[in-house]
């Protein structure tokens, strides 16, 4: 119980939270105006086509308008400009993340849902609960240690539950079945088309994802520089898939910093003398 | 400046309320996420299950389908649409998703197409559309047969 409590509120500096923020909301106009963009598309389309997933039906959300829409984006992006200056972050926090999660929903209310909006959406509801935060307050705060967690858990969960559905609907023979063939030709680029001929190594790679999708869970457990170089992998492996079938996963992989003590940046930055004792808080975190 | 708070004592310490309910909102979001990765389904987005390329393809036998939409102009020309929501309104993937409702209704056409006529005059306006479904066939890993036919055409009123 105790090491729970220890894993869940072993303090983390309150200046990760201010970097995660500028990552969470800074990521939101590139998240609304590109990737969520077809919110305000399907707003033009017939209400017939609007399939509403199961959040969406509960809360009895209509079919998107035009100016509802339009609407939305504003009010979404102004707190989130709001949040990040760390003015009125719980408030505007809120507006930002039940905004969001409209926003997403009517985006994934059309027949197709993406997989790479999870840890986004939990980073939008769990970090304006821990109030202002400072790029240079390195106070330690169990609050900031829950929200990171919660943030981490999210990510490794991605992956994690990625293949056990592979075992649950692709069943144990997935690796070795042609699901990366089946990618490549359907959205291939042009490098990745090339490695079609090449069905050992589209296994090989198939057996890869599996062992490091379920091998995600280390994320929680490693510290130090092992933990780094398991961050760096998943990253360069999200490179990797978006250079073969241009599948960024970006919203997911953003979120690889909450791994990184990214409190770091403005400590090593500022003055040694303004740097202070922090025995107390480094071993918390990552 | 860096402020540290060097007295040894956390000011961000919450109280045993504060705990309590975060840990249950974090054992609820993971329970949440367990239970619809073994019995969900898309349908519950954002919490699960993840079934991207979850599925299983057979190295002989097995199929790619893909679905997309076409459509004739006023002048005669053949277009394929974009496969953006930009075009359309609907990514290939959403037309795919939504490819069956349509079938059975193909007049869900016409509202994508008044969408697309937006700004299109003359021989450019679009007069009819198509919803397009191709079939790959595998055979040892590579496609050895490719049939294409219209799913669903719909006459732009």
């Amino acid at each position: 119980m105790n090491a729970l409590r220890g894993w869940l509120f072993g303090p983390v500096p309150q200046a990760r939270i201010a970097w995660l923020r500028l990552i969470a909301y800074g990521f939101l106009p590139f998240d609304m105006l590109l990737l969520t963009r077809s919110s305000l598309d399907h707003a033009e389309l017939p209400a017939e086509l609007f399939r509403p997933v199961e959040i969406a039906r509960l809360v009895h959300l209509p079919a998107p308008t035009v100016p509802a829409m339009y609407m939305l984006l504003a009010v979404v992006l102004v707190a989130a400009l709001v949040a990040v200056t760390s003015r009125l972050t719980r408030p505007a926090g809120y507006v930002v993340a039940a905004g969001y999660l409209w926003w997403v929903l009517i985006s994934m209310s059309y027949g197709k849902v993406d997989h790479d909006h999870l840890a986004l959406v939990v980073a939008l509801f769990v970090l304006p609960t821990c109030g202002r935060a400072d790029y240079r307050d390195q106070n330690p705060s169990e609050a900031a240690s829950w929200a990171v967690r919660c943030i981490q858990v999210s990510v490794v969960s991605a992956y994690f539950l990625s293949s056990w559905a592979k075992m649950r609907i692709g069943g144990p023979d997935w690796p070795n079945g042609e699901t990366l063939g089946w990618a490549l030709t359907r959205r291939g680029t042009p490098l990745g088309r090339e490695l079609l001929p090449y069905g050992w190594l589209l296994h090989a790679s198939q057996w890869l994802t599996l062992v490091v999708e379920f091998g995600s869970v280390l994320l929680l457990v490693l510290r130090g520089r092992p933990l780094y170089a398991l961050v760096l992998f998943f990253a360069g492996f999200h490179v990797i898939t978006y250079a073969l079938m241009t599948i960024h996963f970006l919203p997911h992989a953003i979120f690889l910093a909450a791994f990184l003590p990214l409190e770091l940046i403005r400590r090593r930055t500022a003055p040694s003398k303004e740097t202070g004792t922090l025995a107390e808080t480094e071993s918390a975190t990552a | 400046m860096t402020s540290v708070d060097t007295s040894g004592d956390i000011k961000g310490r919450l109280g045993p309320a504060g705990r309590a309910w975060r840990t249950m909102v974090l054992f609820g979001l993971v329970g949440t996420l367990f239970w619809n990765s073994c019995y969900g389904e898309d349908d519950d987005f954002p919490l699960g299950p993840m079934t991207q390329f979850a599925f299983y393809v057979q190295s002989s036998g097995g199929q790619i389908n893909s679905r997309w939409l076409e459509a004739d102009t006023a002048a005669g020309e053949h277009l394929k649409l974009s496969f953006n929501a930009s075009g359309s309104g609907l990514k290939r993937a959403e037309v795919e998703g939504q490819a069956g409702l349509i079938e059975r209704d193909p007049s869900l056409l016409q509202g994508i197409a008044d969408r697309l006529n937006q700004g299109r005059s003359g021989p450019s306006r679009l007069t009819r559309i198509y919803v397009v479904h191709q079939t790959k066939t595998l055979d040892r890993g590579r496609v050895v047969r490719t049939v294409q036919r219209n799913q669903a055409v719909w006459d732009v009123r």
